[in-house]
């Protein structure tokens, strides 16, 4: 998979200037990071059994169970976010030791959402979202929001085939907006990573 | 002025039969009752509530309009129909059916309307003092399909939240709904999913 990665977030220079980007604003969004393949994935995972997972206080969406694919891209997509070499790419974006914690592959259609309450992370952590989601628009909901206590201060939408590396302090919390019926049957995929902090 | 001036009679000769409905209901006390009011009294509610500004409200939780509380309101029918919500007569008539003591001072009211997209996900209400929580639905002609229904969720023997509806309640013009505040008094509006206006008057009596 590492070769399929657009060539020039390969490049050292660019890599130089991700990484000064991080620095500044601690998220980066790195668009068409896949060069090729990802449209098959995408629609294999369209027609993949995802199982709903519901607590109506917390969240509501579907999740596909890791333990169980066997589509030998889909599995190969799923190695690759959690291997070494993955983990090296992010570290150097982020300039940040990092460990490897947990990935989830979500679906979120209609009348799915994340709540506030739902469990937060008690440290800071590196939060990479890799998003395979339809041609989304802000109007259907879906918006990934992160907040503090006090103000809003980072919006992710939906875009295909973006890779997101966000650091996501302790204190700041998030939760995904209700998606209503303009969103007619799209749906947001995404493959969320998180990695933890080294001392 | 007596409450059968705004209740329908049957439903003040049927409180033996609410109560019951209500106390024994399942999962927690509640209640829903169909026309409720005097048709004409629900229909100029309705109409008063036009001269009202909603604010919208937004956040995890919740997508709707709601006005400021009606403590302040300068529309005359809705001042006579919150004296009549705080009247001796009816708040005794609430006592009865729920078997409780309410508050005389405190009361809590407020429109709601719900557009299309717009929803109340799951919560349980509770804020302290809160001891009833009262929906008056004055939507015309509310479709199933229109959504917007209420919905009440099952809770396990923790008190935790499940996964399932046990009732789901389609927001009939001049229905009246109440339910016990409660640490399980989980419920949601599901999205308004037409471009009919879901509107409401609510609120609580307290402790």
């Amino acid at each position: 998979m590492f070769k399929k990665i657009t060539k020039i977030y390969l490049e050292s220079e660019v890599k130089q200037q991700m990484s000064e980007f991080f620095d500044e604003e601690n998220f980066i969004q790195l668009n068409n990071f896949f060069e090729k393949d990802i449209d098959k994935i995408k629609s294999k995972l369209n027609y993949s059994k995802f199982d709903l997972k519901y607590n109506p206080m917390k969240y509501k969406f579907k999740e596909l169970d890791l333990k169980n694919i066997y589509d030998l891209e889909i599995i190969e997509l799923v190695e690759f976010f959690k291997s070494k070499e993955f983990l090296e790419y992010i570290e150097e974006i982020t300039q940040i030791d990092l460990s490897f914690k947990d990935l989830n592959l979500r679906k979120y259609l209609q009348s799915d959402f994340t709540l506030l309450h739902d469990n937060q992370e008690k440290e800071d952590i590196i939060e990479v979202i890799f998003d395979l989601s339809d041609n989304w628009k802000e109007e259907f909901g879906g918006i990934l929001t992160y907040l503090t206590k006090d103000e809003e201060i980072f919006y992710l939408s939906p875009i295909f085939n973006s890779l997101t590396i966000l650091y996501k302090p302790e204190y700041l919390i998030k939760y995904l907006k209700y998606i209503n019926n303009k969103s007619k049957g799209k749906n947001i995929i995404r493959f969320e990573i998180k990695f933890d902090i080294e001392d | 002025m007596s409450i059968s001036n705004w209740i329908n009679s049957n439903i003040l000769e049927n409180k033996e039969n609410i109560r019951k409905q209500f106390l024994e209901a399942n999962f927690f006390e509640h209640i829903s009752i169909n026309d409720f009011l005097i048709k004409e009294r629900a229909e100029k509610l309705f109409e008063a509530l036009k001269e009202e500004k909603y604010y919208k409200e937004e956040n995890d939780l919740y997508n709707f309009m709601r006005t400021v509380d009606f403590k302040n309101t300068k529309n005359k029918l809705i001042i006579e129909f919150r004296i009549f919500l705080f009247s001796e007569e009816f708040i005794s008539f609430i006592e009865d059916i729920t078997n409780s003591n309410i508050n005389r001072k405190v009361m809590d009211l407020h429109s709601l309307k719900l557009e299309n997209t717009n929803y109340l996900l799951c919560h349980d209400d509770l804020v302290l003092g809160r001891q009833f929580a009262f929906i008056f639905n004055l939507s015309k002609n509310w479709k199933e399909e229109d959504g917007g229904k209420l919905e009440l969720f099952e809770s396990d023997n923790k008190g935790e939240v499940l996964g399932k509806i046990f009732k789901s309640i389609t927001p009939n013009f001049n229905q009246f709904n109440m339910f016990k505040v409660q640490k399980i008094s989980y419920h949601q509006i599901c999205e308004v999913v037409s471009n009919k206006e879901r509107i409401s008057i609510g609120g609580w009596y307290h402790v």
